[in-house]
């Protein structure tokens, strides 16, 4: 695989809550098997960006959107689209972290299941295989079969990774993985992050700038349905271009 | 200005006060008081007539002897057949409601409409209804239909059609509510995950909200099971020693079996211990299932809290 292949492109993409303008003539490109972060103050677009590329927003009656917002060269708004194949092509992980009330086991199983019932072996498989991506297979592998609801806060988001990974997606959604997690849990999660990132395209939003700056190798800045700035991670908080993301990064607002 | 006038000020107000904070504790705790009253009545003059044989033996000698089994009976395999018509139906509607329908269309508005008023018509209306609809207009069409003539008369398959009705505000409305309390981070989750809506109603919606249901069934029996106007229209019958073999026959009702030992006995007198008891019985039957409906919402809102 190149190093620079563009695996989401967005052009000139436009975003309405009825008609308020949520995001406005965004443009950007997301490389494959990277992390990219989207960063800004509440409200400012991130989250709606991030909904936008699995189609999540369609969810919200007022939602409408133009322009275009492509996965490997297809149009994710085309008219063709079969949602429920792109959603399974994009994983999401959200930022309040709820396991079904089911079993671990059956928590990772539920997206394999869905369509199909395959042998029991092939899922045990695929089971194991998923929390061992999301580190937590060692935890847990002595009681697969008690409810997920059990297990602490930072299990429970490396379980709901599990759960995405499991259905074997490309791109992997993060909606402020860590916002409700304890330091040791989320440093847990941003080592997963770089790991996963051989595996998949990672876009996350993220409230915490320092989480960004460890984590990504692309940061968008975003303002009032504004992306300010896209650019190598490095060189955003290291030599910004525009006043506005310096005055981000620098803690003076936001 | 001496200490007793400063005593005094509030003291006005605690006469308002006390109205105000008493009146309606006086109404809750009379309310309990009624309840009491009331049972203790039934249970004091009907305990006597209690017995095994009373719950386990046919009617005698018009009414004034023997046990009120078939009655029981009527009553429940009524009130099993209602929910199997009408607790999946309702269960679809309060769906619909909260899943699948914009909450400003005009269609999930009428529909809305349409349940709250169905809760307030007169349970005699709904006997009528079950009249005309079932009895004289599906009842008859089948029988032209098959050549038969068992259907357009009063059974216990339209009694059971009239209360499934009659009940269906409870059940949209228990379900409603528990669909309600399933997190919407979880419809999320499931979509995100590639399900369709209807996998994620059918795997993780109607799984989550179970309990409402079980609910809003129970608290359709309990209604369902109280209600003597609509059923007398369309199947209940005075007395009948044998048990109901099949949907289309009549039964006996437990409510209509009060109403007939009270108002139809040939010796008033004689009937009125076996009347006491049957009214203990059928009291003892709604308050349990409604205690139960009480105790899984209790569950509920505990495991949602």
């Amino acid at each position: 695989m190149s190093k620079d292949t563009v695996k989401i492109r967005i052009r000139n993409f436009n975003v309405f809550y009825g008609e308020k303008n949520a995001l406005k003539d965004i443009s950007l490109d997301v490389q494959t098997n990277k992390v990219t972060a989207f960063i800004g103050p509440s409200g400012c677009g991130k989250s709606t960006l991030l909904r936008s590329i699995n189609r999540m927003n369609d969810l919200i009656d007022s939602f409408s959107a133009d322009g275009m917002l492509s996965i490997d060269d297809t149009n994710v708004y085309d008219q063709e689209i079969d949602v429920v194949e792109l959603r399974k092509k994009v994983g999401m992980v959200f930022q309040k972290s709820i396991p079904f009330p089911k079993s671990i086991y059956e928590n990772v199983a539920y997206g394999l299941r869905l369509n199909h019932n395959p042998p029991t072996s092939e899922v045990d498989e695929i089971v194991e295989n998923s929390l061992k991506k999301a580190a937590l297979w060692d935890e847990v592998k002595d009681r697969l079969h008690d409810s997920a609801t059990g297990l602490s806060g930072g299990q429970q988001q490396r379980l709901c990774i599990a759960r995405a990974v499991a259905v074997n997606p490309e791109i992997l959604l993060m909606d402020e993985p860590c916002s409700a997690l304890d330091p040791i849990s989320t440093a847990k999660i941003e080592e997963l992050i770089e790991e996963l990132k051989d595996t998949y395209t990672i876009v996350i939003v993220t409230h915490n700038m320092q989480q960004a700056a460890r984590v990504s190798d692309a940061t968008g800045f975003f303002y009032m349905g504004d992306l300010v700035e896209f650019d190598k991670t490095r060189t955003l908080f290291t030599s910004p271009s525009k006043k506005a993301t310096e005055d981000y990064i620098t803690g003076r607002f936001g | 200005m001496n200490p007793e006038s400063v005593a005094q000020k509030p003291n006005k107000k605690n006469v308002l006060e006390f109205f105000a904070l008493g009146l309606p504790a006086f109404s809750a705790y009379a309310l309990i008081i009624l309840i009491i009253l009331l049972l203790a009545h039934f249970i004091w003059h009907g305990m006597p007539g209690m017995s095994w044989a009373f719950l386990t033996e046919s009617p005698r000698n018009n009414n004034t002897e023997g046990g009120i089994f078939p009655a029981i009976y009527g009553t429940v395999i009524l009130v099993f057949i209602m929910s199997l018509l009408g607790v999946p139906i309702g269960t679809a509607t309060a769906v619909y409601l909260s899943e699948y329908a914009k909450q400003s269309s005009v269609f999930a508005r009428a529909v809305r409409f349409g349940v709250n008023t169905l809760a307030g018509v007169p349970s005699i209306v709904f006997g009528l209804f079950g009249v005309g609809f079932f009895m004289q207009f599906i009842g008859k069409g089948i029988d032209t239909t098959l050549g038969s003539d068992i259907w357009s008369k009063p059974s216990l398959l339209w009694s059971a059609a009239t209360l499934s009705v009659l009940t269906l505000p409870v059940v949209i409305v228990s379900v409603e509510e528990a669909l309600r309390t399933v997190p919407h981070e979880l419809r999320a989750a499931s979509l995100a995950l590639g399900a369709t809506k209807w996998q994620t109603i059918w795997k993780v919606v109607l799984p989550n909200s179970l309990t409402g249901i079980l609910t809003g069934s129970i608290l359709a029996i309990g209604r369902g099971a109280g209600e003597v106007a609509p059923v007398i229209f369309v199947g209940a019958v005075y007395s009948l020693p044998e048990l109901p073999s099949s949907l289309t026959d009549q039964f006996m009702h437990m409510g209509y079996h009060i109403y007939v030992l009270a108002t139809q006995s040939p010796n008033a007198a004689e009937a009125l211990p076996l009347q006491y008891s049957s009214t203990l019985v059928l009291l003892l039957l709604a308050f349990s299932l409604n205690i139960t409906a009480g105790l899984i919402r209790m569950r509920i809102r505990k495991n949602n809290s």
